[in-house]
């Protein structure tokens, strides 16, 4: 921002060299190091009384900076150094290895530990494996995505992921309510008044993929829903955190700049500084959801039933952990013995055990679960369209800001849809003693079946809930 | 900037996606087998463009922060090439000393720890991609592969987030019998791929066409015509359904130059059938190709002011094409050694001239040069002459022993030397090759001697006995001499046994059956090894077969036999086209429409309005299915034997517990050999498998997926095998190598018995299973039959 005039024409303040740690400022002639921060360099101009400085051929008046123009243009910091720092920070409660990781930082590098690699490396192990499952997986991306964006300078995929993190992570959350919501309604109907009904029927039955401003609507929704009627939160925690979702608090205020930088995204009106806001304006809000550091995820592969003649019968739990855990493990595999079932196909999300974990099937499913396949490939209800009879979910692992555009003939490469089949359905009906063997043998008739499941599980949650 | 869209004989990468057309279907199908399991094979023959699809085709599905690959070759030791691409990936960066660092993460050592420093520098899910994978088979020693084999199990368990792809040609899938059995999951997800067909060629020149920055247009109006006409004179005389992707890419560049002349290749170019037509006639492309380009380097180099023969350069382009006719990279310092009656400079100035003139690439991460193309490597190998190459063979020999640390190097025996030294003055050796065939040479004399020795005791010791009474002292002096041969004689089989079995394991059978040779004439004098004896001299007249041409039909192969006399082949498919072909080059002789009809005895009858011709289906033998096949209800049964794999107990090779599905059978002409095609347990593909007159399995399984039938050359040399993929094929014997170490009948049943835990009724024929108790008799049984042998037990 040009700007000549205050006091900078009395106090000739100079940004004479960057480093990732300090800044070596030029006050009236005199050489002065900070360290190479927002907050720091506000405080130093305060000092002086100033309120402008110049920094290679521009002149800025600090009261018209933000942060991310800082980052983007002064500071020239790489990606993700922020994020690095507040989420470590954020999850010790939560992460013993964290919490030990910040004890043994030594006192000298204290003040600028994230500026230095074998020290990131290590913090952003410990916040991709501490948070929850899927959200873990979206975090490796976005750190990888820093990198790569720090040395090609390419911002779009890394705006990608912020926003795809911040919506992923605003549909589990309301995934787990409706979830939670619905096995309630199983037992006992509930009252919903008319905003409740009114917002989940928007989630059922969106034709198009709802965006984060609907998703804060639908959990603040789900939230003073359950606090009126004093059922338990899918997630303890969220009673501490009652007050951010007050208006105008600092959480809200994240989501909806967050949803500003999507519509840019979306418009192709983004720059690098609009990367650095992302990048703050998602750390606050992972902040605030400090508490998913406490949870875990596993998709539920297989069941076995094993009774052997007097033994008492037991069942092999065959599933998957989503997510990278403290050893760097993806998707690694278990077998255990228990004396209980659980549901076929889940996506459990749990504190301690997964045998008391909430089911999220089929908001958020394994479609290789479905298929028989050994890795997983989570997927998230987007939309559906009741005419055709399809479900529209979003691949994880596909992130892409392109929306399908048939004219143009661009499709969105992480789609995935289930459409039901009614064929088979009727086959089923029709077939003699429940045999499905016919099924069984032809991979995509089975397919089919499996997915079918998945159609009506979702419109039994629907019809169960919201009518 | 406009861009050239052709990569001639390189492979496409993650830089040109924007000209990489024609594969859509096989990249989505790999995108989403990726997501569906850790390992991926993916196979195919040469030129089907494998490495393209992966490094280009695939990488381009994936966002930079989901995808940091590794391109590993062998180099020199696949093992040693995987460490070192993870130690450059920042492996080793990760300080895990620290006091930042948990206990659990100081546990990992070897390669998870590798994949895991590079995961933390990266963040990115590690892709090993080993491409041409083949070279470890070809190339590796069984050591590396075990190995190698190791490390994968080992990156498995240890979860790391890390995917592996294997890409290796389809002719060498047999080859991961070893590697399956250890990981099962290697074949599970899998994917060939195709070679291209004219569908796929209209989406490539189409792609051209629509790529807007490409220099090269096809005119659009005849964007039908030319297609089917370069398609056309791809495929040439051979009249395939497909071509291979060397032959376009060089083709394309031999019509761009014809348009442009252009070396930069910058100008713009239209082609049409005009010309397309001004080409002429293109012969083989690729064979043309390097012709050409040898010519051209032999006319710009010179020594003396003389140009260099052009067989000189073949000679410079020998080394670089193995035995089987796929590409091997050297090193310079190596060239060097294995061409030392060549001027230096002269060989620096040609291989540079083989780079410029896109033959070879440089290599700098193995620092070696390679051809640009396996298919190149065929064309030179086809090129050498008989002496070539038993050159090779010889220096093949000779570099695997001297390969061994010198402490563990053993001498060669005398039939090698036998072999070797009517070859010594064409080859160039070190230093050290020379003192170890001059040890060589003074072992085999004292070996005679004591040969000479040991007779001449045996003699004496005849004498001595009829003359035991005559005198103590004598027979105790006698003794003495007996003992010593005995033991000379006993520490010389030890040898050969253990050479034999260490060359076993190194794959080259040649030098064990030398060895195996040695070892049994040292035990004429046993009887308990006369069996062995027989079964060793019978199975080294077997011989081992491999695929040799391919015809190819545009439907069904139905039927196929030998001419009379075996001159030539006929082959006949389901859309009535009954092809005669050239039994030595594979070239079509003629081709004649007929209508096909099949009478209830499964000979085929041909008509055509003047005549009636009627084949047999092979030699007019009998297709009844030999008497040591079983029948259940539905297939015949056969127990597949010995296999050259790994040593058994007795130290020699054993063989996999095999069960052969058959669907059918037939005979040699002199009955000696059965033939016997169908499903085994162990592969996923249709084979022929071959077969002694003592049932004993000969040599390694023909692979021909959807196979109808097969015959045999009345001189035994040829099997010819036909099926549903629209080809017939000709396996020949190969030259100079032979089957070898048939185990004793009964061992071998009693093995496969105890590998199966299955039997063949004697009373039913059919299989059962052995329950605990016979098991462990069997167990026993085998033993003790081990022990009669005279193997060594294995650790």
């Amino acid at each position: 921002m040009d700007n000549t005039t205050g006091a900078a024409a009395n106090q000739d303040i100079v940004i004479e060299n960057v480093q990732t740690d300090s800044i070596t400022v030029k006050v009236n002639g005199e050489m002065q190091e900070i360290k190479n921060g927002f907050e720091e360099l506000k405080a130093l101009l305060a000092t002086l009384n100033a309120e402008n400085f110049k920094s290679g051929d521009k002149i800025y008046n600090i009261g018209s900076i933000t942060n991310a123009t800082f980052s983007a243009e002064i500071g020239k910091k790489t990606f993700n150094m922020l994020l690095c720092r507040k989420l470590t920070e954020a999850i010790q409660d939560y992460s013993a290895d964290a919490k030990s990781f910040l004890a043994a930082i030594k006192d000298s590098d204290k003040g600028n530990w994230e500026t230095q690699s074998r020290y990131t490396r290590k913090a952003n192990a410990y916040i991709i494996s501490s948070y929850v499952g899927v959200l873990g997986i979206l975090l490796r991306k976005l750190i990888a995505s820093g990198q790569d964006a720090s040395s090609s300078g390419n911002q779009k995929d890394y705006l990608e992921v912020c926003i795809a993190t911040t919506k992923r992570t605003l549909q589990l959350l309301c995934f787990a309510f409706i979830s939670r919501l619905w096995d309630l309604s199983t037992d006992k109907p509930q009252a919903l008044g008319n905003d409740q009904l009114n917002a989940l029927d928007n989630f059922f039955n969106s034709p198009v993929e709802l965006n984060i401003t609907d998703y804060v609507t639908l959990f603040k929704t789900m939230v003073s829903f359950f606090k009126e009627q004093q059922l338990d939160y899918p997630f303890s925690e969220i009673k501490e955190m009652e007050a951010a979702l007050n208006d105008g608090s600092t959480f809200l205020t994240n989501c909806k700049n967050l949803q500003a930088i999507s519509d840019k995204l979306d418009a192709g009106q983004y720059t690098l500084s609009t990367a650095f806001e992302a990048e703050t304006e998602l750390t606050e809000f992972l902040v605030t959801l400090k508490f998913l550091a406490n949870y875990k995820m596993i998709s539920v592969k297989d069941i076995a039933y094993e009774e052997i003649r007097s033994n008492t019968a037991q069942y092999l739990h065959a599933y998957t952990f989503l997510g990278v855990d403290n050893d760097s493990n993806m998707y690694s595999q278990k077998f255990k013995y228990d004396n209980n079932p659980i549901s076929t196909d889940s996506i459990l999300l749990f504190k301690d055990k997964y045998q008391d974990g909430l089911n999220l099937f089929p908001f958020i499913i394994d479609i290789n679960a479905l298929t028989n396949e050994l890795e997983v490939k989570i997927c998230f209800y987007t939309y559906y369209e009741e005419n055709k009879k399809r479900l529209a979910y979003s691949d994880i692992n596909k992130i892409s800001s392109d929306k399908n555009d048939n004219e143009n003939n661009i499709q969105d490469p992480s789609e995935v849809a289930i459409t039901y089949n009614e064929e088979i359905e009727n086959d089923i009906k029709a077939s003699v003693d429940r045999d499905i063997t016919r099924f069984k043998s032809d991979v995509k008739r089975f397919h089919d079946m499996q997915l079918n499941v998945v159609y009506k599980t979702f419109q039994l949650a629907k019809n169960i809930i919201v009518s | 900037m406009k861009k050239y869209p052709f990569k001639f004989l390189d492979s496409y990468n993650q830089n040109d996606t924007d000209i990489f057309f024609g594969r859509d279907e096989e990249v989505n199908a790999l995108y989403e087998m990726i997501f569906q399991h850790s390992i991926l094979l993916v196979y195919g023959g040469s030129g089907t463009g494998k490495t393209s699809l992966i490094q280009c085709g695939l990488a381009g599905k994936f966002k930079s922060y989901d995808w940091l690959a590794f391109m590993v070759r062998r180099g020199s030791n696949i093992n040693a090439s995987l460490e070192k691409a993870l130690t450059d990936a920042g492996g080793n960066d990760v300080v895990d000393e620290d006091e930042i660092t948990s206990e659990n993460e100081k546990k990992l050592t070897g390669l998870p720890k590798l994949i895991k420093g590079v995961y933390q520098t990266h963040f990115k899910p590690v892709y090993l991609i080993f491409d041409q994978f083949e070279e470890l088979y070809i190339l590796g020693t069984k050591e590396e592969a075990t190995q190698f084999i190791e490390s994968v199990k080992q990156i498995l368990a240890s979860e790391q987030p890390v995917k592996m792809i294997f890409s290796i040609r389809e002719e060498y899938l047999g080859y991961l019998f070893d590697f399956e059995r250890a990981v099962p999951q290697l074949l599970r997800k899998k994917l060939r791929v195709e070679p291209m067909t004219i569908d796929n060629l209209t989406d490539v020149l189409t792609g051209i066409n629509n790529f807007k920055n490409s220099n090269v247009r096809i005119k659009a109006e005849e964007l039908g015509t030319i297609t089917e006409g370069i398609f056309n004179r791809l495929r040439g005389k051979k009249n395939t359904l497909t071509i291979q992707l060397p032959y376009l890419q060089v083709f394309f560049d031999k019509l761009y130059m014809e348009i442009t002349h252009d070396e930069s290749r910058q100008a713009d170019a239209i082609v049409t059938n005009e010309t397309l037509l001004s080409m002429g006639d293109i012969g083989d492309v690729l064979r043309d190709f390097l012709e050409d380009q040898v010519k051209i380097i032999s006319q710009k180099q010179t020594v003396a002011g003389n140009n260099i023969p052009v067989d000189t350069i073949w000679k410079i382009l020998s080394p670089f094409a193995t035995l089987k006719g796929t590409k091997e990279p050297i090193e310079k310092k190596e060239l060097q050694n294995r061409l030392k009656g060549i001027d230096e400079k002269l060989l620096n100035d040609c291989i540079e001239a083989f780079v410029s003139h896109r033959i070879m690439n440089f290599n700098e991460a193995t620092n070696t040069y390679e051809l640009a193309h396996d298919s190149l490597a065929k064309c030179i190998a086809e090129k050498r002459s008989d002496e070539d190459i038993a050159l090779l063979e010889i220096r093949r020999l000779i570099n695997n022993q001297v390969a061994i640390k010198a402490e563990a190097r053993e001498p060669f025996t005398g039939k090698q030397l036998n072999i070797i030294e009517p070859y010594l003055n064409k080859i160039e050796l070190t230093a050290e090759e020379k003192e170890l065939i001059a040890q060589s040479r003074k072992e085999v004399e004292r070996l005679r001697n004591a040969e000479k020795r040991r007779r001449m005791a045996k003699l004496a010791g005849s004498l001595i006995s009829l003359a035991i009474a005559a005198s103590v002292a004598f027979g105790v002096n006698l003794y003495n001499k007996k003992v010593t041969a005995k033991k000379t004689q006993q520490e010389s089989l030890a040898r050969f046994k253990a050479l034999a079995k260490k060359s076993m394991e190194k794959e080259n059978k040649l030098q064990a059956y030398l060895y195996t040779i040695e070892a049994l004439q040292l035990e004429k004098d046993t009887t308990a090894y006369d069996s062995l004896v027989t079964e060793a001299s019978k199975a080294r007249r077997l011989p081992l077969y491999s695929l040799n041409k391919m015809l190819l039909h545009n439907s069904v192969v139905v039927r196929a036999a030998f001419a009379p006399g075996d001159s030539a082949i006929y082959t006949w498919s389901s859309d009535g086209l009954l092809n005669e072909w050239n039994l030595q080059t594979g070239s079509l002789i003629r081709k004649v429409k007929f209508e096909l009809k099949n009478d209830d005895e499964g000979n085929s009858e041909l008509i055509n309005p003047h005549t009636t011709v009627l084949f047999s289906q092979q030699n007019n033998n009998s297709l009844t299915v030999a008497d040591t096949v079983l029948q259940d209800s539905s297939v015949y049964y056969k127990k597949m034997f010995a296999q050259l794999f790994e040593p058994d107990a007795t130290g020699l090779p054993g063989f996999p517990e095999i069960i052969m599905k058959i669907r059918g059978a037939n005979y040699s002409a002199d009955k000696k050999i059965e033939i016997t095609w169908g499903k085994n347990t162990e592969s996923i593909y249709d084979a022929v498998d071959l077969w002694d007159e003592d049932g004993i399995n000969i040599g390694p399984s023909l692979v021909h997926d959807g196979i109808y039938g097969a015959a045999i050359s009345k001189d035994n040399s040829m099997v010819l095998t036909w099926g549903s993929d629209s080809t017939a094929r000709i396996w020949r014997t190969t030259k100079g190598d032979t089957s070898i170490f048939k185990l004793n009948p009964e061992l071998m049943k009693l093995k496969a018995q105890l590998q199966t835990g299955v039997e063949v009724s004697p009373i039913d024929q059919t299989l059962k299973i052995i329950f605990p108790e016979a098991y462990i008799k069997k167990q026993e049984e085998y033993k003790e039959l081990i022990d009669k042998i005279g193997g060594e037990k294995k650790n």
